[in-house]
């Protein structure tokens, strides 16, 4: 897999990572879990894990040609193979994949979402379907990819699964219906829709650490299990078109048949850049990692957003910048993020701002840098951030300005509602 | 030295502790590799990191001196404070040796 890590590419004054020219970010458990509870939450479970299967399966599909296209794989041997051992290397499991171009079986264990779903509820929280849709569609793009097939004829389902109190987790792959493929959202797409780059407040030093991660990142890689433990949590090196394809096919659903609706599904989704944020950068923030590379954050709010802004820069998120901040407004400004160049890509302009992660981010900084005494080594548990976020906030989080929209940036305004 | 829980969702996992201000850290390393643990960061790397047969790690802040200790995941839950208060002690050792 050293092979792979030579595969990855820095579109340096945007700070947007790519894998064989396939756009790749960092999120940890607790922002994975969450995103698709919200997307099952929005769509109702059945139609929410067909959304994120087939999420799965296009980036995946767009991913796996891409790196087997570099590395010579041409077998379905080789490509079962690649298939087996990436997954793995991103830290998402250990996936057995026996399929032939009919189909057949997979089976995972240590799998990233079903894992450490139950280790973060465990037995707190039964749940009645399995979550690891994002193997199934791994699963099936590799059969698909195998044995040439076009995209949509392997279709897989998760039978069996950790979350379901199952011993392990079991996949069945058999024929689908092929359809066309979506448009490839690559590093060329990304780079046809961001905005010359410029800096901000503590830019010198935002870049550094930001620089700083990103070399600790490549060092990064799943272990015997196929799972990468990092900074106190589950870390992915995860497909950002999953993450914006299913937030996007969520929300355009929600808006084509429940119209009223889909204003409750954008704020999930922007609450999920607030888990994001308190829980990922939190816990990097916190981390002997971070205290190493770093030090430890000293509860000044502009080294708590300095930091932040360079995680988010570092873990792929876009060239986030700090505009301004006071205790009562804090703007962040990007050139680039995930999002955008997603939705420009695959649907084109949008009547309103698109967004979502780098609003619920923004608020989430405002309130890291505010609310949470850092000094105090503060536990980031469950209770803590409904303390922190449920009812209390004072400020309201607005895009100013947004690329889907026309717009030349991306901006975000934190004010006193 | 105090042994606590480290800020971790992950269950029993991750164990911290604080060595004294301004204690060398070479006889430490010292006391953990008599203890069979085994640095696998370089020496200049601002995290000394050093990892046990049986998996377990301790991580040392070069410049804080904050320390976590990390119990192997194959490690039983309930066996879990037990493996890391066995390392919290080794690391008490190492550093009582260190006193005038």
């Amino acid at each position: 897999m050293e092979r792979v890590n030579g595969l990855r590419s820095l579109l340096a004054s945007q700070d947007l990572t790519f894998l064989a020219g396939v756009p790749y970010v960092y999120h940890c458990h607790h922002y994975n879990l969450f995103h698709d509870q919200t997307i099952d939450d929005a769509l109702g479970e059945e139609l929410g894990t067909t959304v994120r299967t087939r999420a799965a399966q296009n980036a995946a599909r767009e991913l796996l040609q891409a790196i087997a296209a570099r590395l010579g794989a041409e077998t379905p041997i080789e490509i079962i193979q690649l298939a087996q051992d990436l997954f793995a290397w991103m830290g998402h499991g250990t996936l057995k994949i026996d399929v032939d171009a009919t189909g057949g079986r997979a089976e995972g264990s240590y799998l990233h979402y079903g894992y450490s779903w139950t280790e973060k509820y465990g037995a707190r929280v039964r749940r009645a379907h399995p979550a690891d849709a994002f193997a199934a569609g791994f699963a099936a793009a590799a059969t698909e990819l195998g044995w040439k097939l076009p995209p949509g004829s392997m279709a897989a389902v998760e039978q069996k699964c950790l979350v379901l109190r199952d011993a392990g987790c079991a996949f069945e792959l058999r024929p689908g219906s092929p359809v066309a493929a979506p448009r490839l959202v690559d590093e060329a797409a990304f780079a046809s829709h961001v905005a010359p780059s410029f800096g901000g407040l503590e830019e010198e030093t935002i870049s550094a650490i930001a620089d700083g991660l990103r070399g600790f990142l490549r060092g990064v890689r799943g272990d015997e299990r196929g799972l990468v433990q990092a900074f106190s949590v589950f870390v992915t090196a995860h497909l950002s078109n999953y993450y914006s394809e299913t937030i996007y096919e969520a929300v355009h659903q929600l808006e084509k048949t429940q119209p009223g609706s889909a204003s409750v599904a954008e704020s999930l989704f922007r609450e999920a850049g607030q888990v994001c944020v308190f829980n990922t950068f939190g816990n990097i923030l916190l981390s002997p990692e971070w205290e190493g590379m770093v030090g430890a954050p000293t509860g000044d709010p502009m080294n708590t957003l300095a930091g932040c802004c360079a995680i988010a820069r570092g873990l792929g998120f876009g060239h986030w910048t700090l505009h301004a901040f006071s205790p009562k407004e804090l703007v962040l400004r990007a050139s680039s993020n995930y999002e955008a160049p997603f939705y420009l890509s695959r649907y084109g302009k949008s009547d309103k701002a698109r967004c979502y992660i780098f609003q619920g981010a923004a608020l989430a900084m405002m309130v890291l840098a505010t609310k949470v005494k850092w000094t105090e080594h503060p536990k980031l548990t469950q209770e803590f951030y409904i303390s922190l976020f449920r009812g209390k906030i004072p400020w309201k989080v607005r895009q100013t300005q947004c690329q889907t929209r026309g717009d030349a940036i991306a901006e975000v305004t934190v004010s006193l509602g | 030295m105090d042994f606590a829980r480290d800020q971790s969702c992950l269950r029993s996992l991750n164990w911290r502790t604080d060595l004294p201000p301004g204690g060398q850290l070479d006889p430490l390393v010292a006391a953990l590799s008599r203890a069979d643990f085994t640095p696998t960061s370089t020496g200049e790397s601002p995290l000394l990191v050093l990892r046990a047969r049986e998996g377990h790690e301790v991580l040392i802040v070069r410049r804080s001196g904050r320390v976590q200790i990390r119990v192997h995941y194959l490690t039983p839950e309930p066996e879990r404070r037990a493996a890391a208060e066995a390392i919290f002690r080794t690391l008490v050792r190492g550093v009582v040796g260190l006193l005038p």
